[in-house]
């Protein structure tokens, strides 16, 4: 396996860095650097979009959710998903409406013109950092353990780290937004193949899907039906979960910038669409993973599980294409998460052009480096760390959407109120505020008040002002 | 003014909020039941595969009908 891993992982290598160099060369401007030109097609706006949003935690931490949870894990992320691409017509067209008006640096510098004041960009900037940091963090930790299961006498897990993000580092840097994309297409393509492969060959251990759940059934019956064998899928737990994903194209700026470079709202559409089909496609081989772990590897850790399902029950090219698609997935949403921090930071700054790339620059190399600190000190929980990346950051969809639909600023209290919401969430997280409140997790209860006190400022100010 | 391709989206935008209510409720996630089993796979699953489907081609039917669409038109 190891001279097919060498083989593959030096063509993906050289891939990725040529196509960095490629888009290095069409790269005229600024503009082209940052926001690849803002004139993405359907096909490569698709695929950029869907490599960006199915990442490590789909293709690790779904079949282990599966295995554990059993399979309203597809409640949880599919149906979700599918409810995002909705949202992502009706939110795509007033974004992009707005961005005519008010330009494009990034969604920090668009909160800063809207509200005209620059607390709004600090604290979407802020609650970006603080949950996106230890989102991109997971991905690489969750590949470098990984890679360390395989060759564990070859080197430790913060070294396998820190190569993932220096290749993504350089690519990064040379290729700007367009290379990342151009990556993404590459990354999401192997993700896919890889995912159906490693299915495949599980449903073909049952002999047949039918066959397949008929074990599971006799196994652990719980894991057919919500809320689970661990009751986590409750009601409660789902619809807290629905409304943080379905927020993610809203507040996470590696989304809203490929909103915004789409070529037109035809295309964005079309891409939304193109982006739930890519869903069911990528989560639905993640089902049949999950429950042949379930049957065969029942009490096993996740890494030990993953690297069995992954790796060693599979033949070796697919085990070697595996480790790629892996790495692939790792990369394709951290690479956009920390140039997309960098397009934030850019955007909440100001001055002159030349120095302000440079800093942007300097800042995408610190995101990249605070990701891979984070990526050595956290914890295995792929999926819950990801659900709470994806909360946290759904706490300033209201904030957001208040700038988007108002053609007046929307009152500061708005934002000291995102703020405060953003602190309490950090605090439960610490354990100093309760998990629950009122009967509601606190992050729904958070959200729902937040949504509430935005409506009502923005009410109040649209009726003072028609006074 | 509501015209015909807003009253559409409106529609749109009904039904996607009624398929969320649907989905949260026992209708797709009843508490611990599997059955009935279509092709094999548990009740849960497949009613959440529809839902699914039914949500991307709702999305699809969306940027169809949507108010935008026929400034876009004109612009193109």
């Amino acid at each position: 396996m190891t001279i097919w891993l060498i083989i593959l992982g030096s063509i993906y290598i050289t891939t990725l860095l040529s196509l960095a160099l490629y888009s290095k060369r069409r790269t005229k401007s600024t503009n082209d650097f940052m926001m690849a030109g803002s004139n993405i097609g359907l096909v490569l706006g698709f695929m950029t979009f869907a490599a960006t949003l199915f990442s490590t935690f789909t293709l690790m931490g779904m079949p282990d959710f599966f295995r554990h949870h059993g399979i309203a894990a597809w409640i949880f992320l599919a149906v979700s998903d599918g409810g995002m691409v909705f949202l992502i017509v009706w939110f795509g067209y007033h974004l992009r409406k707005k961005v005519s008006e008010k330009g494009y640096q990034g969604l920090a510098g668009l909160l800063h013109e809207c509200y005209k004041n620059k607390l709004a960009g600090y604290v979407y900037f802020l609650g970006a950092f603080v949950f996106l940091i230890p989102y991109v963090a997971i991905q690489i930790r969750g590949v470098s353990i990984f890679l360390n299961a395989i060759f564990p006498e070859l080197l430790p897990s913060w070294i396998w780290a820190s190569f993932i993000i220096v290749i993504m580092l350089i690519y990064s840097e040379i290729g700007g937004l367009k290379g990342i994309m151009y990556a993404d297409f590459m990354q999401g393509t192997i993700l896919l193949i890889t995912v159906w492969l490693i299915a495949s060959n599980c449903v073909a251990y049952f002999g047949g899907i039918g066959e397949m759940f008929a074990q599971v059934e006799a196994s652990n019956p719980a894991l057919l039906s919500a809320p689970g064998p661990n009751g986590l899928f409750s009601v409660h737990f789902l619809v807290s979960s629905f409304l943080a994903i379905l927020l993610i194209p809203v507040t996470q700026p590696q989304l809203t910038t490929r909103l915004v470079v789409m070529r037109n709202l035809t295309a964005t559409h079309r891409m939304a669409v193109a982006v739930g089909f890519f869903a069911i496609m990528i989560i639905l081989p993640t089902v049949a993973i999950g429950m042949y772990g379930a049957v065969r590897y029942p009490d096993a850790t996740t890494s030990d599980y993953l690297t069995q399902v992954l790796l060693f029950d599979q033949p070796m090219l697919i085990a070697s294409i595996t480790v790629i698609g892996l790495i692939a997935a790792a990369l394709s949403t951290s690479d956009s998460q920390i140039f997309a921090l960098g397009g934030e930071f850019r955007s909440i700054l100001g001055g002159d052009e030349k120095k302000l790339m440079l800093q942007t620059r300097v800042a995408v190399v610190f995101f990249g480096l605070a990701a891979l600190v984070f990526s050595i000190l956290s914890s295995d929980q792929l999926v819950l760390l990801a659900r709470v990346s994806f909360a946290g950051t759904s706490l300033m969809a209201p904030m957001i959407i208040a700038a988007i639909l108002s053609s007046r600023p929307p009152g500061l209290e708005v934002v000291i109120l995102t703020a405060t919401g953003l602190l309490f969430f950090i605090g439960s997280l610490f354990g100093y505020l309760p998990q629950v409140l009122f009967g509601l997790r606190i992050e729904t209860f958070i959200l729902i008040s937040l949504a509430l006190l935005t409506s009502l400022s923005f009410n109040y100010r649209r009726k003072t002002a028609g006074a | 003014m509501i015209t015909r391709s807003n009253r559409k989206w409106i529609a749109c935008c009904c039904a996607a909020l009624v398929l969320v209510v649907i989905t949260f409720t026992p209708l797709v996630i009843p508490y611990g039941i599997y059955k009935p089993m279509l092709w094999g796979i548990p009740y849960t699953l497949w009613t959440g595969v529809f839902c699914t489907i039914a949500f991307v081609i709702l999305t699809l039917i969306a940027t169809r009908v949507h108010p935008a669409r026929e400034n876009e038109a004109v612009k193109q």
